[in-house]
């Protein structure tokens, strides 16, 4: 791989924060393969994006989650000691209201494997899971509940964390429809 | 009209995300350029039909052979028995 010039490069000046107000989430026992990582890239670019998209296990989907704008954010924290340097990649978001679909996301997602497809506000995914390791719930980091006043927004909130060695642009496709078998 | 030159591969028709494209759904109408493009963008889960590759890109394909009815042999009852 040979080094470029990393210049100052926003496309039509855009570089908004933040995350779009939903994010894509399935279970990860259900996808057949996954993108890859780039094996020996040209240049730093392909570097940084995986090949080739998700395809989950005949019958199976994923599926989208509203979440309240401005609540959700993409974190990508550095971790380990010098020599031994990885990433773990954050998603936190607060969902409004205390639904009964809602609590079953919680009651299942709390203890298993999922995966999450994140877009921030440049349209850019991030893939947090691969055929090693899934994103696995952390907690509340804003709670969950009612609130105290009446004027609180009830609802819950969540951070998932992905462990990663690197990290990529996702450039495939969410299956929001059922794979059929080939 | 898609599904006269595109078939889905591999998915069952529904809502998929595409980058640049965003959310298609393929169980309803879907523009024959966003197909193509896709297409040309050699995305997993399209394929191109024959009448596709006709109209789209002038492609002849290839005539199929009319395919011949099994015919039933006949057979005669009591062939060995030869009239005396």
């Amino acid at each position: 791989m040979e080094f470029t010039d990393i210049n100052k490069n926003l496309p039509n000046g855009e570089n908004m924060g933040g995350i779009v107000q939903k994010v894509y989430f399935g279970f990860w026992a259900d996808v057949e393969t996954w993108p890859t990582k780039p094996t020996n890239p040209a240049d730093i670019e392909a570097n940084g994006v995986l090949t080739g998209t998700v395809v989950m296990k005949a019958g199976k989907r994923m599926f989208e989650m509203y979440i309240t704008d401005d609540t959700g954010e993409f974190n990508i924290e550095s971790v380990g000691e010098v020599d031994g340097k990885s990433f773990v990649e954050h998603l936190t978001f607060f969902h409004p209201g205390l639904q009964k679909k809602i609590l079953g996301f919680m009651n299942a997602a709390k203890n298993d494997n999922l995966f999450f497809i994140v877009t921030d506000a440049e349209g850019q995914m991030y893939l947090m899971g691969d055929s090693m390791r899934p994103a696995v719930y952390q907690g509340s980091p804003d709670g969950n509940g009612t609130g105290k006043e009446t004027a609180a927004r009830k609802g819950m909130s969540a951070e998932f964390t992905y462990k990663t060695p690197n990290v990529y642009v996702y450039a495939g496709t969410v299956p929001l429809t059922p794979a059929a078998s080939v | 009209m898609w599904r006269k030159y595109f078939k889905l591969k591999g998915l069952v028709p529904g809502k998929v995300v595409v980058p640049v494209h965003g959310t298609i759904d393929f169980s309803g109408t879907v523009p024959v350029e966003t197909c193509k493009e896709l297409y040309e963008d050699d995305w997993p889960f399209l394929d191109i039909t024959d009448e596709g590759k006709q109209v789209l890109y002038g492609i002849e394909t290839q005539a199929k052979p009319p395919v011949k009815k099994p015919t039933r042999k006949r057979t005669s009852r009591n062939k060995t028995d030869k009239p005396e």
